[in-house]
């Protein structure tokens, strides 16, 4: 029974080993602090092919699946009317959830496959970025001020929870919002504040929101000097270090959070400013290309 | 609104009373499971996917007593219907009230017809969730976990097919939409095995004469059939399509 | 400030909107399927068909079973949806795909989950992890001396979780246990380099399982259980375990090597300093002088593994039995593109039509040529 005992403090550590170990690490950091080479043959800046399909719900307003190297988002945009807060009367409502494909079981046991963002976290950041720091125009779903707005559901379920979800889930989110269709309405009698709506029967009287400046999130890991987009589950584990920036089309940040997973180095202020250098440059490449891409799809 | 066209005798949707939607499927879907299936039944959309068998971890110690109290199926399974299915987005990321209930159907279904001595200690995980609701939820979950499971090769001895059944003057109706489902009408959802027709879970919803019991059970046999038919079909397609392009 | 070159490559697909209501989705495995000639005459099963209605002097294989009918005869009943296989008295009904199923000789690659007290706990991808006993390695003495309890102490020294091994299958516990060991050079742990997982189905028992580029200086070990390991050869990939530098050497120039031409002996410094500590507790010596500086993978090395690497995902991708041949005629297919842009779905389609005619051959029987 004694050895039993010795055994036990042992079992815990081993949480850390999960995953890779320090050989393969290190063979993988090699290569890219020495020769900017990742294992799959990608410099640290070239993401993997994105692919983007609209409209793939069709009981919502806007849809959209993304899929990114491993991950694999669809976003669903739906519409309600509301009454606006009394706070903002002239701006409507967003509403994100985020949930998994995956079983409750599997994710709670996250001892091999743990892919360092829960739902919790990619739904406060979605939400810090498009609710909290504007960048979703809240003014634009307005319909008649402090008495009718819109209300914008975005349902983000992630079908395969790779390692570049808050990047798929984002590009996923503004997609959707492209796709959405508003229908237009009529405003009736207004007495006392009061006012009623109605919906045209024509279902192509609609209009479309401008996502130009919707911005879209890019998410990097440092490895030694070096920052890695759209990593693999390898490179994550390998990481010191991870960066989510959120940036539009005009270099504007709208959300940064910097994370030293464990390491005990921290960011000295000029590597900061070139990772925000690179990464809303990043958004920018991002957005413009998919600014493109949207219009001609 | 009639459900029964009086003129043509036909469904809203164009269907005879026993005949059941168009279904179709894409195997290999989510890529990190062992075996997944995006099923259609209609308007209904389930993703089905299914972990293991794998490990169940430090199960084979001497503390016997405990392992009693676990299931030895070691087979998990999950429902869950997105907020975002149905036409009037649910409020907050409420679950379906039904979804453990539903969980738990899907798992005595299966397990009476998996090889409990062939996963020993193994834990198998199916999750059927709900993309696009409309109508026979649980029928469809229990016809997509079947095809996962296939996908993943997991061994069972036949199939399981769900289909559920209303009946309104007399009339059955099966594989009911969601507008049919919304009519409080007598309601039952059997779980079978395909071949010999076996009903394994049998669900029922909103009060109904026990006279009606017999044609609405035969109603839903049938239909589970034409389920069983086009399913079969898929899956002998997809084997032979996906089939080894190399032999051993 | 100059910025650093981004590639990103976006592909947008509308839906058609045929009746409002129909979703398309991208399907994997149709969409590879197109294209390709039917199999030959294999006949397919789905779970509950009969096999065979009379089943009497016939066994049950994988992927089968007896049931016995009210009039005593036995019906052989399909359990999984595959195509049928006959082997003298056994019928094998082979799904498409399925968890890795050990079987006594293959060479695996897996991972330390877990390290208990006489034996560690391997993760292969099977159903159930498998078992490496402490007396299925070799250790300093040699494999024939009794284990004792300090051996029973070092376990974590030899190896500890999150290690990787190459190893064969000695036998199947009753309980559905593998049971590994180690007793040959060319397993054991396994330092410098990357694993990749593909479809255990397609790595198949009895070809090369080590392949040697000696031209790209690049190694691979192919575990049957899906597992591949690629590592740059200058570097020498299986430490034996426990075993001196200079009995290793000895070792080396004993045993045969069919696929391995060049066996490259060295330790690193590290290595050599971990088992020389432990050997000096137990009077064993090390021969410090073979543990020779490790080579860096340069970057040439790195392109070539990671040429092969991606080769290996499209093969993977394309339901090709993945093998020193098949991986070969990829690579040269594939050599006019730069090793990343054979992520690119694009060119990884061209790269595998240009393969074609290679991997199959003239013969139009679907199968792949050996």
């Amino acid at each position: 029974m004694a050895d039993w005992k010795l055994e036990e403090p042992e079992a815990e550590d081993r949480e850390d080993d999960a995953g890779i170990n320090e050989n393969e690490k290190k063979f993988l950091s090699d290569g890219i602090i020495d020769h900017d080479y990742r294992l799959d043959g990608r410099g640290p800046l070239d993401y993997r092919t994105v692919r983007i399909e609209l409209g793939v719900v069709s009981s919502a307003t806007g849809s959209a699946k993304v899929t990114l190297g491993s991950s694999s988002v669809l976003a669903t945009a739906k519409l309600s009317i509301r009454t606006p807060g009394k706070i903002t009367p002239d701006e409507g409502l967003i509403e994100i959830s985020v949930d998994s494909s995956l079983p409750t079981s599997r994710r709670d046991n996250d001892d091999e496959e743990d892919m360092g963002m829960s739902e919790d976290e990619v739904k406060q950041i979605l939400e810090s970025v498009y609710r909290e720091s504007g960048g979703i125009d809240k003014r634009r779903l307005c319909i008649v001020k402090g008495s009718k707005c819109w209300e914008l559901f975005f349902d983000v379920i992630i079908f395969e929870k790779g390692t570049s979800v808050m990047d798929a889930a984002s590009l996923a989110i503004k997609a959707a919002l492209f796709d959405a269709k508003f229908p237009n309405l009529t405003v009736l009698e207004e007495e006392f504040d009061q006012c009623e709506v109605e919906f045209t029967d024509d279902p192509f009287d609609f209009w479309q929101m401008d996502v130009t400046r919707v911005p879209t999130i890019a998410s990097l890991h440092k490895i030694g000097p070096v920052f890695l987009v759209d990593v693999t589950k390898e490179e994550m584990m390998t990481a010191d270090a991870s960066v989510v920036v959120a940036a539009d089309i005009n270099r504007t940040i709208y959300y940064q959070n910097t994370e030293c997973g464990g390491s005990e180095c921290g960011f000295e202020l000029n590597v900061l400013e070139e990772l925000v250098e690179t990464s809303s440059s990043l958004c920018q490449e991002i957005n413009s290309r998919l600014m493109k891409l949207l219009a001609s799809a | 609104m009639e459900l029964i066209s009086p003129l043509t005798g036909l469904r809203r949707d164009g269907r005879r009373e026993d005949e059941i939607r168009d279904i179709k499927c894409h195997f290999g879907v989510a890529k990190d499971a062992d075996g997944s299936v995006l099923f259609e039944q209609g308007n209904t959309k389930i993703l089905a996917t299914v972990f293991g068998p794998s490990d169940a971890g430090e199960n084979d110690d001497d503390d016997g007593d405990l392992d009693l109290l676990e299931d030895p199926s070691g087979l998990e399974c999950e429902f869950k219907l997105s907020a975002f299915s149905q036409q009037d987005r649910r409020t907050g990321q409420g679950d379906d009230p039904r979804a453990d209930e539903y969980s738990e159907y899907m798992e005595m279904c299966y397990k009476v017809v998996m090889f409990p001595h062939k996963n020993e200690n193994s834990v198998v995980k199916v999750t059927c969730q709900v993309l696009q609701a409309d109508g026979s939820h649980l029928a469809a979950a229990l016809t997509a976990g079947t095809l996962a499971l296939i996908d993943a090769g997991i061994q069972i001895k036949d199939l399981i097919v769900g289909c559920t059944t209303t009946i309104i003057d007399g009339k059955a109706l099966v594989d009911i939409s969601s507008h049919e489902e919304l009519q409080r009408l007598p309601q039952v959802t059997v779980g079978v095995i395909a071949r010999s027709g076996e009903i394994i879970v049998m669900d029922m919803k909103n009060r109904f004469h026990k006279d009606l019991l017999n044609p609405i059970l035969a109603a839903s046999l049938a239909g589970s059939g034409k389920i069983f038919e086009e399913v079969e079909a898929i899956v002998r397609e997809h084997v032979k399509n996906s089939a080894p392009n190399f032999t051993t | 400030m100059d910025l650093p070159q981004i590639n990103i490559e976006i592909v947008a697909v509308r839906t058609p909107d045929s009746g409002g209501r129909d979703v398309e989705m991208e399907d994997v495995q149709h969409g590879h399927a197109k294209g390709r000639r039917a199999p030959r005459n294999q006949e397919v099963f789905i779970p509950g068909d009969v096999v065979m209605d009379n089943a009497e002097g016939w066994m049950d294989g994988h992927g089968s079973y007896c049931s016995v009918l009210p009039d005593k005869r036995v019906e052989m009943l399909a359990s999984v949806a595959g195509v049928r296989q006959i082997f003298t008295r056994v019928v094998v009904i082979n799904p498409l795909k399925s968890r890795y199923a050990g079987e006594i000789g293959d060479i695996v690659v897996g991972r330390i989950v877990q390290v208990g007290r006489k034996s560690w706990t391997v993760d292969v991808g099977a159903q159930r992890h498998a078992v490496l006993s402490l007396g299925a390695i070799n250790l300093p003495s040699g494999e024939l001396r009794r284990k004792t309890e300090e051996d029973i102490g070092f376990m974590r020294g030899y190896l500890k979780e999150g290690d990787l091994i190459s190893a064969e299958v000695q036998k199947q516990s009753g309980d559905g246990h593998l049971l590994l060991h180690t007793r040959s050079l060319r397993y054991g742990r396994l330092v410098h380099g990357m694993l990749l997982h593909v479809q255990p189905k397609l790595t198949k028992r009895g070809k090369g399982h080590f392949v040697s580029y000696e031209t790209f200086g690049v190694h691979l070990i192919i575990g049957v259980n899906g597992a591949i390991w690629i590592a740059p050869t200058q570097r020498q990939l299986n430490i034996p375990l426990g075993l001196d530098a200079g009995e290793q050497l000895r070792q080396a120039a004993e045993e045969d090597y069919p696929e391995e031409q060049e066996m490259y002996v060295c330790m690193t410094a590290e290595e050599a300093g971990k088992f020389g500590a432990k050997a000096d507790e137990q009077g064993y010596v090390v021969s410090a002088t073979r543990s020779t500086a490790t080579p860096i993978a340069t970057l040439e090395v790195r392109k070539c593994m990671a040429r092969i690497r991606n080769c290996i995902e499209i093969l993977n991708r394309e339901q090709v039995p993945i093998h020193r041949e098949t991986i070969r005629i990829l690579y040269d297919a594939s050599r006019k593109y730069e090793p990343k842009e054979l992520l690119q779905p694009a060119a990884a389609g061209e790269v595998f039509a240009a393969a074609r005619q290679d991997l199959w051959g003239d013969s139009a029987d679907g199968t792949v040529a050996d």
